[in-house]
């Protein structure tokens, strides 16, 4: 896959969202729920506001799109990204204010129900992982995902070569990954 | 930008250690905004990193820290230093006038400098084979050594932004981590209260618990941790649970929890072990 171009019916959505149809904005919520959640989870620690600002990104959207404010369909992700990113300028500077939420309340208690659903199976599924892998393998994971080292260091760090550093952050994430299909893929 | 899972680029790892620098974290957005392969991949990786930083002390690379030792009331039993000795001579096996006292490393040092203490003085000049015998240690010294624990090290995430929010498991742990086991035991305790299924929270208030000297929330917390099943914690709480037993003299059970923690290798590397064989020569 190459570019960032945006599938057609979520464009479609954008016109559809201008019609006032409640229907797209579910799906419009439902879709980039998620997106926006795992960028805020990178910019922030507070679990608590990456929930709230999720749900204001939304809101943000959805209200701009209600008035037509977007030109470009085809922009619509690199919008939605924009939208959550300014939020998270203003939260960090101590300048965003909740509004009030226009979401459907059937669609946000669906979103959040989800969402707190794939989570937690997320989370248990790597926690097994986590347990089930080599130790080694493990430590190298810490070093690169909680410490931010680079293979090199971690190499010097460990006393161990940069390519037996990859193959051990390449096989630990391998199994993390079989064990995270498998598991949220299981009924 | 090209999906960097097909470039063979890859930018998720970085995104979520936090090292990608404003324009490639932007840019990297942009692209897991439309990208469900990238999304999908961020998102194991985010939930790898927060099970991991939530990992004590069974991950290898943890390496005990003295931060919160020289606070520790249990230090404050203040073995004497030839009683420390001692212990430590006879913990390694030594006895008997005519061996070399060894130099023994007793745990961290109370001390800022965590040097290895030496052992026994060395023998006089005047007289080099003249040492006295040195006797066993009472029980009670001996269980009091053997109980001493050092904090688990927990790893914080660095994120960018404000500090943790008061009352969050972050800002406990921001305690925990500079050593005030005072107040991390204070939030820990009071978050366990409100989630007592959580593991992380459970374990880390009984390990502050018993780092302060305080036996029954420390065993409230650790067999929260234990009950609640979640690995790492449950294994690694049996091995902190023994030093419970053994801070309150109660060496059964304490070896029960030992043999656990030997058997699913919980705990520092060797230490129960260790322990275990240090308990087969207490002094009666």
């Amino acid at each position: 896959m190459s570019g960032d171009h945006e599938a057609p019916h979520v464009v479609g959505w954008v016109a559809r969202i201008a019609a006032g149809d409640p229907a797209a904005e579910s799906a419009f919520a439902a879709h980039f729920a998620p997106r926006i959640r795992a960028m805020l989870r990178a910019r922030l620690r507070q679990a608590d506001a990456v929930q709230d600002l999720t749900q204001d990104a939304l809101v943000a959207a959805i209200l701009a799109l209600r008035k037509g404010q977007l030109r470009d369909p085809e922009r619509l992700a690199a919008f939605v990204h924009g939208v959550g990113r300014n939020l998270v300028n203003n939260h960090l500077r101590g300048q965003h204010r909740r509004g009030e939420a226009p979401l459907d309340d059937d669609v946000a208690a669906g979103l959040a129900a989800t969402d707190s659903r794939e989570d937690e199976e997320r989370r248990v599924v790597v926690a097994k992982g986590l347990a089930a892998i080599a130790p080694a393998d493990r430590e190298v994971l810490q070093l690169t995902l909680v410490e931010g080292l680079h293979p090199r260091e971690i190499a010097q760090r460990l006393s161990l070569s940069s390519d037996t550093v990859r193959q051990r952050k390449t096989r630990a994430l391998k199994r993390l990954m079989a064990a995270v299909d498998g598991g949220l893929e299981a009924p | 930008m090209e999906c960097p899972i097909t470039s063979g680029r890859d930018l998720a790892e970085g995104y979520v250690a936090g090292t990608l620098s404003e324009a490639e974290q932007d840019a990297f957005e942009q692209h897991f905004f439309t990208c469900s392969a990238c999304l999908a991949h961020v998102q194991m990786l985010q939930e790898v990193k927060d099970g991991l930083r939530r990992l004590p002390a069974a991950i290898p690379g943890h390496r005990p820290v003295s931060a919160g030792w020289a606070t520790t009331p249990w230090l404050g039993l203040a073995l004497a230093a030839g009683l420390v000795a001692a212990i430590g001579w006879w913990w390694q096996g030594g006895a008997g006038p005519a061996r070399t006292p060894p130099t023994v490393a007793v745990g961290p040092a109370a001390t800022p400098n965590p040097a290895p203490t030496p052992a026994v003085p060395g023998p006089a000049p005047a007289a080099p084979n003249a040492a006295p015998p040195v006797e066993a240690p009472p029980r009670r010294a001996v269980l009091a050594q053997l109980a001493l624990v050092v904090a688990p090290r927990y790893v914080p995430i660095a994120v960018r932004g404000d500090g943790p929010p008061a009352g969050s498991f972050d800002a406990a742990m921001a305690h925990y981590v500079a050593g005030r086991h005072r107040e991390a035991a204070a939030a820990l305790g009071t978050l366990s209260a409100e989630q007592p299924g959580d593991p992380g929270i459970a374990f880390f208030w009984g390990i502050s618990e018993l780092v302060l000297g305080h036996p029954e929330p420390a065993r409230k917390g650790l067999t929260r941790a234990i009950a609640a099943d979640v690995q790492p914690y449950a294994d690694e709480a049996h091995f902190y649970l023994a030093k419970v037993h053994l801070a309150e003299g109660a060496v059964e059970p304490a070896r029960r929890e030992l043999r656990y923690a030997v058997s699913h290798e919980a705990g520092p590397e060797g230490e129960a072990a260790r322990i275990l064989a240090a308990l087969d020569r207490l002094p009666r």
